[in-house]
């Protein structure tokens, strides 16, 4: 089987993020904590390659999961934040996933001038760009 | 001898208070008998008496705001029992110890607030954040401020954003920020 080429995601296509329901307050409503980095991004799924549904699917257990949309451009106008296309095929403990993408740049590299609020700036950013849910929480599984 | 239409007036109002069972009317028989009208007219009494009795029981806007914060931070325990379902690697779980610092530093706001005589600071929305870190987040139409606790009382960091403004910096969990609630009251 060949290798999934990395593709330009363009900026007008969404990305599905998954969030824990466990972790959301009583109201139910995405909050700026729902943003974080795994293994060195956010992971995402390129809606070009996945539906909402799979997204929220891919690890087992849909029914304690949400997601979010995220639209590229929207992400790319936040300082500090670049998107890339990562598909994951035959790599080991990783299901294959033609849709996944990186969100980078969430958690900043260490230097000697640390801009102490960038974390901060990020997620709200991120919060008040992407605060509406593509599939609540307590969505029945189809 | 014959009555004045004043006198048949008064006499027609006084059966009435002594008969009626109007409130108005037993309001105003009563009032006469302790009295009332000495400081005034007996509408006025009759006006300002349940006033008062409202106003005792009804807390104040600092009260009412400290009992919404109070209702929030109860609200916040449920972040202890996050687990780990999100297949995060380093899944740090969220610790009473970091949550205490969070809602610690949100009193001391609001007593700074109080003490100040701003009302209107604001509750934040309190929640899980990414490395087992807590989040206050206030969100008002014009502005807004993030502040998060990381997990094992490391310095914490804020970032507000108005219009034009931006603020961002760290602080010891201990201490309080006065310059933060004048920041989101002013």
């Amino acid at each position: 089987m060949e290798m999934w080429p990395v593709e330009e995601i363009p900026d007008c296509d969404s990305l599905f993020y998954r969030v824990l329901v466990a972790a959301l307050r009583a109201d139910r409503k995405p909050h700026p904590g729902v943003f974080s980095e795994n293994k060195g991004s956010m992971s995402t799924d390129w809606g070009k390659y996945s539906t909402a549904r799979e997204t929220r699917a891919r690890p087992g257990s849909p029914e304690k999961f949400a997601v979010l949309a995220m639209i590229v451009g929207k992400i790319r106008e936040i300082d500090g934040l670049k998107v890339r296309h990562s598909p994951t095929q035959n790599v080991a403990e990783l299901p294959d996933n033609q849709a996944h993408t990186d969100v980078f740049g969430l958690e900043s590299q260490a230097s000697a001038d640390p801009d102490l609020g960038r974390k901060l700036r990020i997620r709200t950013e991120l919060y008040k760009r992407f605060n509406k849910w593509e599939i609540a929480p307590g969505t029945p599984i189809d | 001898m014959q009555m004045s239409r004043l006198e048949k007036l008064l006499e027609s109002t006084q059966n009435e208070h002594r008969f009626s069972d109007s409130p108005y009317k037993v309001h105003r028989q009563r009032n006469k008998r302790f009295g009332f009208h000495e400081n005034g007219s007996i509408t006025l009494k009759d006006e300002v008496r349940p006033f008062k009795a409202v106003a005792i029981n009804q807390p104040s806007p600092a009260e009412q705001e400290w009992r919404a914060m109070e209702e929030e931070i109860q609200a916040a325990n449920y972040i202890q029992q996050i687990e780990n379902d999100a297949e995060i690697d380093d899944f740090v779980p969220y610790s009473q110890e970091t949550l205490s610092f969070a809602t610690d530093f949100l009193r001391r706001q609001m007593i700074h607030a109080h003490a100040a005589n701003m009302i209107g600071m604001g509750i934040p929305q309190i929640g899980p954040a990414d490395h087992g870190s807590v989040d206050l987040f206030w969100e008002k139409p014009d502005r807004t401020l993030l502040v998060n606790f990381p997990h094992s009382g490391e310095a914490a960091s804020y970032y507000g954003k108005k219009r034009t403004r931006e603020i961002s910096g760290r602080f010891d969990p201990s201490d309080s920020l006065p310059e933060l609630v004048i920041w989101l009251a002013d």
